[in-house]
Order: structure tokens, then sequence, then C-alpha cells
């Protein structure tokens, strides 16, 4: 049986592959539970009931102790007014850049009057002592309206984004044949064809991709050879992180958004595109790559499966295997 | 007279030691790398939550019923495998814990992502059984399940997983049917961690799709090969041991996660085989002490100073 040279380093066989597999896991898990830390300190509170679980259950909270919840220190440290009642949760961010304004954290308030607030959230004072913004959605003219008796506006709780409020990247625009296509667009398009290209290159024209291919189909004989087996591997992790970071850094572009989650379900996708692709197998993985992603896209718009979008490509996945365990172009 | 935090440490100790051995049985015997036994636990759960609050079963009849729901999910789950192998099986169920968790929140029946929340609790002697009553309930899931995978084991179909487990080839030439054997590892194994299933739900009584997701499939497996892949008291004490390691490291409050992928870093570093597998530094140094022993109370001398 033919052994391929990532899933040597990732899941060759099963005690390697799972002690391979969770050090990986866990390792991410490292990294991204460090980067969680900075925003641990204060909690985020981005939609109703604190996050999109909608569980109302803050599992980050670090401020708050039973010891410190008491009338002493918990309690009414401002109240502010606004244009008519509240009904949806005040939602709160910190460290919120607001242009000519500075760093300050937080407090948004939507209104029945159909009034969005943001308030600062520690103090009440000096410049403070306003709104840092308000914007009033009333506009008759345009249907938007509240409604009478009691006055029934903003009732519901939207859906903060910190990361796209902070860093708003537009990109330029151009229509082709009708359809809109932005500079991201062809940025993603034109990066995967130069990254494709150029990993076909290496992999196929030059001796470390010799290397590579000879430590992917027998590591024993490969090293009989006087390969350097250590180098290979390195230069395919540093290779396929490095395309990686690119994939990582195009999908913030395109959403407008990072969070330290963002990867998790790519992840497990490009994992199964691998599979489907046949090991090792670049044209396939990026065909099935291209078939995943216009098919789930179609599926999702234009049928009623009661799934979600991840749930409909993962059940893809797992037909795509099924038919051709072998992938859709076979191992290299 | 336990405290009640201590109990619920246990009783959920417990729980996840009939899941973990549920996957076990499933990779550690069979060697069917599986990354999805959320799907068999959530199948346990939801069964038994649908048949307490929807058709009015008690706890105690909605409980085999629940787990035969899971060994069927076990057996549909498993004929894949007979299909596809190793890694190509791995991403599989990982694809399959996504779609399962999927169905579970966009169809109509099983209460969406809010879940279904009021389950009746257990019943124990006639009486709604107390968290202590419920401990002992689990207790006894957790000897019948380890009970039930030491006599597997030593059982004809135990050599037979095992033969798969190291060559599928040569047990094929030897006359065992790999598909066979195969089936009945996923389906005995899915009706452990669907027990493991029924026991949870009734005990937070409340599930939600996402307690069976992949995040708790990829834990369970840790659980296994900390302990040691294939051995009963690796997947025992791995799911006891890393169900404790949070609540010890409480203390540091938002770094307990890292110390958590810390602690697997390491173990995997240096005692890639589990902390208590074969071969593991643990495992030996218990053999020997063990050898030992004996050596002295059958001679009355130490082993080193027997002829």
């Amino acid at each position: 049986m033919m052994k391929n040279s990532v899933f040597f380093v990732f899941i060759p066989n099963p005690v390697r592959g799972v002690r391979r597999a969770i050090t990986t896991v866990a390792v991410l898990g490292l990294l991204l539970g460090s980067l969680a830390l900075p925003a641990l300190a204060q909690v985020n509170v981005l939609t109703q009931h604190n996050d999109n679980t909608r569980s109302g259950l803050n599992p980050n909270e670090t401020l708050l102790t039973p010891s410190n919840v008491n009338a002493t220190t918990f309690g009414t440290i401002l109240s502010r007014p606004v244009d008519g009642m509240i009904a949806a949760q005040p939602l709160y961010v910190s460290h919120v850049n607001i242009p000519g304004q500075g760093v300050h954290n937080v407090v948004y308030v939507a209104t029945l009057h159909n009034s969005v607030y943001a308030f600062d959230a520690d103090n009440a004072a000096g410049g403070n002592a306003s709104p840092l913004w308000q914007v009033n959605f009333l506009n008759p003219a345009a249907g938007v309206t509240t409604e009478p008796p009691s006055e029934l506006g903003c009732t519901s709780t939207t859906r903060l984004s910190p990361s796209a409020s902070r860093n708003c990247v537009r990109s330029p625009t151009v229509a082709v044949a009708g359809v809109t296509v932005t500079g991201a667009d062809c940025l993603i398009l034109g990066g995967t064809t130069v990254i494709f290209i150029a990993l076909w290159f290496v992999i196929r024209h030059t001796s470390l991709g010799f290397a590579i291919r000879a430590v992917a189909q027998d590591i024993e004989t490969a090293k009989v050879m006087g390969i350097d087996v250590d180098r290979s591997v390195r230069a395919v992790f540093f290779i396929g992180s490095a395309i990686a970071a690119f994939g990582g850094i195009m999908v913030a572009i395109l959403y407008n958004a990072v969070y330290t989650s963002m990867g998790d379900m790519v992840g497990y996708k490009g994992l199964a595109l691998i599979v489907i692709g046949g090991f090792g197998n670049m044209t396939g993985a990026v065909i099935a790559a291209f078939i995943l992603g216009i098919s789930e896209t179609v599926l999702i718009t234009y049928t009623d499966i009661p799934m979600s979008r991840d749930g409909i490509a993962m059940l893809m996945l797992v037909v795509l295997i099924l038919i051709r365990p072998q992938g859709l172009l076979g191992k290299t | 007279m336990l405290d009640a935090y201590v109990i619920t440490i246990l009783t959920l100790m417990g729980i996840w030691s009939v899941v973990a051995l549920g996957l076990n049985v499933i990779t550690g015997l069979a060697g069917q790398f599986n990354l999805g036994v959320g799907v068999y636990m959530g199948t346990g759960a939801y069964a038994s939550a649908m048949l307490t609050t929807a058709a009015g079963f008690t706890f105690w009849e909605a409980l085999p019923c629940a787990i035969a729901a899971s060994a069927c999910m076990g057996f549909l789950t498993g004929l894949p495998a007979l299909r596809v192998r190793e890694d190509s099986l791995a991403v599989l169920s990982i694809g399959l814990v996504f779609v399962f968790e999927s169905l579970i929140i966009y169809l109509p029946y099983f209460g969406g992502p809010l879940g279904i929340s009021r389950l009746p609790r257990a019943t124990f002697a006639g009486e709604p059984a107390t968290n202590q009553a419920y401990l002992l309930i689990v207790a006894g899931a957790l000897v019948a399940s380890i009970a039930a995978t030491l006599y597997l084991r030593r059982s004809w179909m135990g050599l037979a997983w095992e033969s798969i487990r190291e060559d599928e080839t040569a047990a094929q030439v030897l006359g065992i049917d790999p598909a066979r054997y195969k089936l009945y590892a996923f389906t005995i194994g899915a009706a452990f961690a669907g027990l493991g299933g029924v026991l949870y739900a009734h005990f937070i009584r409340f599930v939600t799709p996402y307690d069976f997701g992949f995040l708790p499939s990829i834990y369970v497996l840790v659980m296994v090969v900390f302990g040691g892949l294939g051995t009963v008291r690796g997947a025992v004490f791995g799911a006891c041991f890393l169900t404790l390691l949070p609540e010890l490291f409480r203390f540091v409050q938002d770094y307990r996660n890292l110390i958590y992928g810390l602690t697997l870093v390491l173990l995997m570093l240096y005692q890639p085989r589990g902390l208590l597998g074969d071969g593991s530094y643990a495992w030996r140094a218990m053999r020997t002490g063990w050898t030992r022993l004996r050596a002295i109370r059958t001679t009355g001398r130490p082993y080193a100073s027997n002829p």
C-alpha cells in the first residue's frame, strides 16, 4: 500500500494517526486558546443571550464571582436618557475604536422608537455625557414606522460583528457580463491559480518536490536512497501552512471578519476534500473543492433540505467518499 | 454522604467512561478509526428524551429502546466502513457527525437548536432518583459495560476484532469475515455510547444538538487515546482523569483549556501509547511491581534474589 507524506505526518495508521491527529488538535487548541485570552479579560455581549448559541450562558466570565456580586460592589453605574422604551437586550463590546472619539468600552442600546445608541460603558462624565453616536431609523416615507398605539419599533436584538465594524475593507468592484466581481474575488481566483501552478512546478520539477514525492511513496526506501526525510517533511509543513495562511487571509478579506474559530469548518472540509480528490492529487482536490463549493451553494439556495450549509456540504462529502473511496481522480 | 459537587463529578466521570468504552470497542478493539462517537451518544440521548417527554415512557422503559436505537445507528454508520478504510473512514465519520448535528437542528421534530428540556428524572426503587441514587445507576451501568467489554475481548469475537485491527487481509485469509465483525463492533460500540447518552440526558435533563457534535466526539477519542487505546483500564482512566482535570485546574481559570491542551501534547510526545496503555511507562512499572510482589509472596524473598 502506498503512503503519502502529508498523511504520514498526519494519519498513517490507527495508532500513529490518532496520536498525530490529537497532537494537532491539541496544538491548535493551545494556539487558539492563547489567541482568545486577551478577549477574555472582558467578555463582549454581541447578541441576545451573549452569543450565537443563545443559551444565556456566559462561559467566559472572569470578573464576576460569587464573592463580588453583592450590594456593595454590584449595582447601577450610571443611567442615560433615550428616546423610547427598550425591549432589545443592550449589547456590550470592549475596546471599540470610534473615529474621532478614541477607544471606548461601548454599550449599544436599541429603542422602540427605532433609535440605536452607543454609550460609553464606564462613565457618563465630560465628553461621555452625550451618546458616542445615535442613529434613528424612522423613515415614514420609506415605510419604516413604529407600530401604534404603544410605539413598537425595534424589539429584537441585533447581532454585532466586532471585527467588521473595526476594520472595514471595501474592495473595488467590476461588472462582467452582468455579474459583479469584487477585487477580492479576483485576488482569490488569481492567487489560487498562481499557487496551484507554483505548487505543481515545485512538486513536479524541483529536487525538493522529487524528495517530497519519494518520501510520500516509501519513507524507508527514500531514506536509504539518501533523501533527507526530515527536511522534506519540514518543507511540506512549511509550504502547506503558508498556503493555508493565504486561504485564511483571503477568507478574512472576503467576509471582512476574523475570529478565532474561523478555520474550524474550513479545516474539516479541507481534510475531506483531500480524501475526495485522492490523496496527494492536487487536480483532484481542486476539482473536488469547486464541486463542493458550487453544489452546496446551489443546494442551499434552490432546495429545502432541512440542513445547514455545512451539514449539506458534509453530507455531500460522505456521499462522494462512498461513491469513489479511491478519490475522484485516484491516488497519484 | 458525599458533597453534591463530588457526586456530580463522579456521575459525569462514570457517564464519560461508558461512552469511552463504547468508542474503545470500535477504535481500540476493532481498529476502526471513528471521530464521530457523538452520533451514537446523541442517538441514545435524543431517543430517550423523545420517548420520555413525548411518548410518556419512564426512564427504565426508554433505556432499552434508546440503546437499541443507537445500536441501529451504529449498524447503519458501520456500513460505509465496509467500503472505506483508515484515513477515509476517519474523514467520513467527521462528515457523519456534522450531518447528524445538522439534521437534529433543522428537522422540525427534535426541538431545533434549543434541544429538549424537562426530561423526567430516572426512578430508583419506585421513587424519583436523587443524585446519589443516580450515581448508583451510573456505577451499575459502568460495571456492566466493563464486564461486557472484558468478556467480549476474551471471546472469539474479540480475537477476530484484534486480527482485523492488526491486519485485515491476513484475517480474511484465515477465514474471518472482516465485514461481519466490523459491523458487530460498530453496533456494540454504538450501544455502549448510546447507554452513555441516555445516562447523560437524564442526568443533565436537558439535551441540545451541540452536546453531541464534533468536539464532544473528539474529547471522547482523546480520553480513549490518553488512557491507552484498546484497553479497558485506559478508556475508564482516560475518561475519569480528563473529566477531573479541568476541575483540578479550576484555580487557573481562563488558562484551564491551555493546561488541558498542554497535557495532551506532552503525553502524546512522551507516552504515545497512552498513560496506561500496553508498553507505557506507568503500566510497565505497575506490572514489574506486581511481579515482584507476587514473587515475595510465593517465595518469601525479593524477586531479584530468586535463584
